[in-house]
């Protein structure tokens, strides 16, 4: 090889040495300033530039490659390394050819230094590159950068890279709750507790690499998935509650309680018949009627019925079901049926036990299955005809007591007041309802008047007899006399120019006409009109019993008891109570207590941990003190949030649903007895 | 220990004696049911007076209007800070009556609002044991007064304790009459004034 063909074969190596310089260069300098934009936390447009600068670099020394195009000054190079070539080279490389400069440049082997030179020229910058590269990986700030860099791969922006930084930075719940509720899928960001029923998918989710996680429920360890660019952990709501705790290779923890709502079995009432009973025949239907109840939704009911027969230790049973009805996910509803009596052929001892049960929809845990209470309608055997009590079914209704006057006006003005809101055929009804006390109180009142003149009493309720309207005191004084057959006005002093018969029963017999006037307005339906007869009847009845109400007055004797003789001599013996101590604080409240104030100490070293432990606490007593569970949810969410103003507030529940310490007062005077 | 005394209140306005007997009757059934220690008579004790904190239970009633003077309300507050009970009774049964009336806003504004005592109160149960609550009295079965049968007692509770009994059911009425009439009636009707006795010292 001649001497040029080496020349020229060294620029092509310096070339690339050059080249190599200037790309560790812009290397080293990209990754320092990076390192700078991370520690500092510029914002993200910063990196781009950080990415110029570096090219910048790697351009600005890449210019050297301008001085490689003379061939002259890469011979010049080389002569500086290689003095002894007595610029025999660089001759050469200007283009002059002759056996003697051939031989001169050919005789000292330069290329082995000149190759030399080149690898030492390229040993600083890369060891610059590599210990700057080398910190920048280094520096907390910027490892989980280079983490989620490796994780979203080469096309991943360094912006998102810094994004996921710490991998429970955001934390996502969704929540599908079972397909027989029929709800919507719940999203909670940053949960501190997620309630769901029971069988519910829960996903917890979040950004960065899912190797930098762990995950546990209750200790046992869970596995997380990667999904994109986040992770995701699946868990199934436990029937019990549970911790889920999450642990990021940064040493950082994040505990969800898992808070599971059961589903509560029907709750069914049943309405008719309304108790047991016994018949002497068993004939006719019998109406059933029961109210359903479900907190998530009823599948199906139906009215169960048990008929056993026999005596002694020989009986037989016959159960069937009625009125099955599928009730397609309502949260309530009203299952009626009748059953004929006839049908059921029940004989003389028999007893017909039927109850209604309901289902709910729940595949996971159930399905939750209600009853009602029992009723048993019995038919009285022959024999026993004298010794039961035998009722009719249904109960005939009970006959309420007959209202005071004040009674129906207080329900004639809560009449009034619904009364815009009542359809008119509705509102005559009640206000009927009124009239017929009404009239039984009118009724009560002639009974007085008249049995007071030695009169019968009016007739009784529902008899063919009309009703006496109003009544002149002439007119009363003439039924007394038609009813004695004497002269009732005529056997008695007489006053002014009223009996004293009369004198008395007058605020009565105001009563029973205001009475009368109430009644037809309420018969009507028109409340309004009947309520100031109903005050004048009630001011009258006042009347008449002030107008017979005496008084003893007058200063009677004192009385000294005599205590030894009436010592424990009454029958009746009684149980006293013992003075109550403060109650003592529960072992469990104390053990809370205890806690709760280390948890409180704990805010200023460590809000996170303090937080962490009143989930902790939060599980415990989520079995047996619900408001406190709820109470320590929202003292771990105000204190994640470093909500300084909630803070207290929630601080101040939880103490109160912990209960406290009996308060001890000082300075009671005790009981001294006889002055 | 002292013997237990029943005190009745004297208030400036109003008929405060109007229940002479009472007093007598209720010593005689705690001395017939219990072995409670009580005086052979009863003290008449003016809420005015710093008198009234010797006694736990003070007994009140009335048919007219009750006005308390500033340093009767300030001694009631006081007396219930102190654990008293106070035992009102309306002897007019009528809540429509002047006493009711007057009575339940002086007491209102001494106590704060009586509220109905459920039946399940342990008053009912800290002696004799009344199931359907406060024993009904003739008097209401009877329409005298507001016609009403009270179905609950009502009452003011500091630190769970009864400080103030309101009645609307006239105790005044059905139990004054002589202890030596006791003996007359099959069912003694006083009982229940041994459970207000108990709980009062009990409480």
């Amino acid at each position: 090889m001649t001497a040029h063909a080496r020349l020229l074969q060294l620029r092509r190596s310096l070339a690339v040495v050059l080249s190599i310089r200037a790309l560790l260069a812009g290397i080293a300098m990209a990754m320092s300033l990076f390192a700078v934009v991370r520690v500092f936390g510029l914002p993200s447009w910063s990196i781009a530039l950080v990415v110029l600068l570096g090219l910048g670099a790697s351009a600005l020394l890449a210019a050297k490659l301008r001085a490689l195009r003379s061939l002259s000054r890469v011979a010049l190079w080389v002569e500086e390394r290689t003095p002894s070539l007595r610029y025999a080279l660089v001759t050469i490389a200007d283009g002059v050819q002759s056996p003697t400069l051939e031989e001169q440049a050919l005789g000292t082997p330069w290329w082995t230094e000149a190759q030399r030179a080149m690898l030492r020229s390229l040993i600083v910058p890369a060891l610059a590159a590599a210990s700057i590269v080398l910190l920048a990986l280094w520096l907390p700030a910027v490892r989980g950068g280079a983490g989620g860099e490796r994780t979203t791969g080469a096309s991943k922006s360094a912006a998102d890279a810094a994004k996921v930084a710490d991998v429970l930075a955001v934390v996502h719940v969704a929540v599908i709750p079972p397909s027989y509720a029929a709800q919507p899928t719940a999203n909670v960001d940053d949960p501190t507790s997620v309630e769901a029923l029971v069988g519910s998918t829960i996903t917890v989710s979040g950004k960065g690499d899912a190797s930098r996680l762990t995950a546990s429920a209750d200790s046992a360890p869970r596995s997380i998935a990667q999904l994109g660019s986040g992770w995701s952990l699946a868990l199934t709501m436990p029937a019990r509650p549970a911790i889920v705790r999450l642990h990021s290779d940064a040493g950082r923890d994040r505990l969800i309680v898992l808070a599971p709502i059961i589903d509560a079995a029907p709750a069914i009432t049943l309405l008719m018949p309304a108790h047991d009973t016994i018949v002497r025949r068993a004939m006719g239907s019998l109406a059933l009627r029961a109210q359903l109840r479900d907190d998530i939704g009823l599948r199906d009911a139906a009215f169960e019925l048990v008929v056993s027969s026999g005596s002694g230790e020989n009986f037989t049973f016959r159960t069937t079901t009625v009125a099955h009805a599928l009730l397609g996910g309502r949260t309530d509803g009203l299952l009626e049926a009748r059953v004929s009596l006839d049908s059921l052929a029940l004989q003389p001892g028999d007893i017909l036990q039927l109850r209604a049960v309901a289902r709910d929809g729940n595949n996971v845990t159930g399905p939750g299955v209600g009853s009602s209470e029992t009723r048993a309608l019995r038919v009285a055997r022959a024999d026993e005809y004298d010794s039961v009590s035998v009722d009719a079914a249904p109960p005939a209704e009970a006959e309420g007591q007959i209202l005071s006057q004040r009674m129906l006006i207080d329900l004639t003005v809560a009449l009034m007041k619904r009364q815009a809101s009542l359809a008119r055929p509705l509102l005559v009804q009640e206000s009927q309802r009124i009239a017929a006390d009404q009239r039984k109180l009118r009724k009560r009142v002639g009974d007085v008047i008249f049995q007071r003149l030695g009169a019968e009493p009016l007739s009784e309720e529902g008899t063919d007899a009309p009703e006496p309207g109003k009544l002149t005191p002439e007119e009363v004084l003439k039924r007394a006399d038609a009813a004695t057959g004497a002269g009732a006005g005529s056997v008695m002093d007489v006053e002014g120019d009223e009996t004293p018969i009369l004198a008395i029963n007058k605020p009565l017999l105001e009563a029973f006409n205001a009475m009368w006037d109430a009644g037809r307005a309420l018969e009507v339906g028109e409340p309004a009109k009947a309520l100031p007869p109903m005050r004048i009847a009630l001011a009258a009845i006042q009347r008449a019993r002030q107008a017979e109400r005496i008084y003893l007055r007058g200063k009677p004797s004192t009385v000294i008891v005599d205590i030894a003789k009436a010592r424990l001599a009454g029958k009746d013996k009684g149980v006293a109570s013992i003075r109550e101590r403060r109650p003592v604080i529960d072992p469990v409240v104390r053990r809370r207590s205890a806690t709760f104030e280390r948890v409180t100490a704990l805010i200023a070293r460590d809000p996170d941990a303090a937080a962490d432990s009143l989930l902790v606490m939060r599980v415990d007593a989520l079995g047996d003190a619900p408001q406190l569970a709820a109470a320590l949810d929202e003292a771990a969410r105000a204190l994640r949030k470093r909500d300084n103003v909630a803070i207290p507030l929630v601080w101040a529940r939880v103490r109160r649903a912990l209960g406290g310490a009996p308060e001890q007062r000082a300075g009671v005077t005790p009981w001294l007895g006889t002055p | 220990m002292s013997d237990f005394v029943f005190a009745t209140a004297q208030y400036d306005s109003g008929d405060w004696d109007s229940a002479p007997l009472v007093p007598a009757n209720i010593i005689d059934t705690i001395a017939r049911y219990t072995a409670i220690d009580v005086a052979p008579s009863g003290v008449i004790v003016p809420l005015a007076s710093p008198s009234l904190f010797r006694y736990p239970l003070i007994y009140m009633t009335g048919h007219l209007p009750v006005r308390f003077s500033s340093t009767e309300r300030t001694n009631l507050q006081r007396y219930a800070e102190r654990g008293g009970l106070l035992f009102v009774d309306d002897h007019n049964h009528d809540i429509d009556g002047t006493f009711h009336k007057t009575a339940t806003e002086e007491l209102t504004r001494t106590y704060g609002a009586p509220k109905p005592l459920p039946n399940t109160h342990p008053l009912y149960r800290t002696f004799f044991v009344f199931d359907e609550g406060p024993p009904t009295t003739s008097h209401e079965l009877n329409g005298w007064g507001d016609d009403l049968v009270h179905k609950t007692l009502s009452g003011v509770e500091r630190d769970g304790r009864l400080v103030l009994l309101y009645s609307n059911k006239d105790y005044s009425s059905e139990w004054n009459y002589h202890p030596e009439n006791k003996r007359f009636l099959s069912v003694d009707n006083t009982k229940f004034a041994v459970n207000i006795v108990v709980y009062a010292l009990t409480r």
